[in-house]
């Protein structure tokens, strides 16, 4: 009897440690049904975006969050802003493993309903914990959220990403 | 209800998920949010089971943010499922955490100390 429960004990262990990503970084860009994106999409007009248009409709929505067991976060969240000629959604993974490495993966999806086009840009940045924290007012910043241009942009693009689907 | 073995609660009605959902429709755009609460154990059960790997502490699995074209059809959509599923399945991109260096000789300290008495 005990032989058996033991067994079975160890065979939950094996489960257990299978290996996988537990920071959970993901490349998800979005689940897109009907037409594909294409790779001759222009950039995200980002000087139209900064302008102070009426914003409609904004929702911010998370869809997974972990401590990864009290050593930083990962956060996977998307935020959506709506203007009367444009829209623009962000969707943002943003991990920190605490002394070692800060990550964001960003899908940006840009709607000119003008014309009836959406773009889709996805950019993966990752820089030591470290070099972060040099460059970030935040000394315990949680996320990125609050402040996302100054530590993303300075922060180095991961070689071998396409910006653009 | 009886409390024997796991909670078990089905995943929200179809009228549930549409009182929690916000729409805004523009220009032939439909913009979509649902926001429910974290997810039960069964359903972090069996969303587990499905992708391979267990699931972050707190999961929204029901939450949707999607943008679709009214005439046409099309739709992108962003939910938690889809988005663990092309997380890492292999140990290629394991991390390693920084402290286990540190928090060994740290405890080596501690265990010196309560030998020679010195704590």
């Amino acid at each position: 009897m005990f032989a058996i429960y033991r067994e079975k004990t160890h065979e939950g262990i094996k489960e257990v440690v299978k290996p996988f990503d537990w920071s959970y970084t993901t490349e998800y860009k979005g689940t897109v049904t009907g037409k594909a994106f294409t790779s001759e999409n222009d950039p995200i007009p980002i000087a139209l975006l900064k302008r102070p248009d009426p914003i409609l409709f904004f929702e911010e929505v998370v869809l997974y969050e972990s401590e990864l067991d009290d050593n930083g976060i990962s956060i996977f969240s998307v935020k959506v802003r709506v203007m009367p000629e444009r829209m623009l959604l962000l969707c943002r993974l943003f991990m920190r493993l605490d002394n070692v490495i800060v990550r964001i993966r960003d899908t940006r999806v840009y709607v000119d309903f003008k014309a009836g086009k959406v773009t889709r840009e996805y950019s993966a940045t990752q820089e030591k914990f470290d070099a972060v924290m040099q460059v970030s007012h935040a000394p315990t910043f949680r996320n990125l959220w609050e402040q996302p241009a100054e530590p993303v942009y300075r922060v180095s693009y991961v070689p071998g990403n396409c910006p653009m689907m | 209800m009886s409390f024997n073995g796991p909670i078990s609660e089905p995943y929200p009605s179809p009228d549930e998920a549409e009182l929690a959902t916000v729409s805004h429709t523009q220009h032939g755009f439909k913009i979509s949010a649902r926001k429910l609460p974290i997810s039960k154990s069964g359903p972090i059960d069996e969303m587990s089971k499905k992708l391979g790997i267990p699931v972050p502490e707190m999961i929204f699995g029901d939450n949707i943010v999607s943008i679709e074209h009214v005439a046409s059809g099309w739709r992108l959509e962003f939910n938690a499922f889809d988005a663990l599923d092309r997380v890492d399945k292999t140990d290629k991109n394991m991390l390693k955490v920084a402290y286990s260096k540190e928090w060994s000789s740290s405890r080596f300290v501690i265990i010196y100390q309560m030998v020679r008495g010195l704590s």
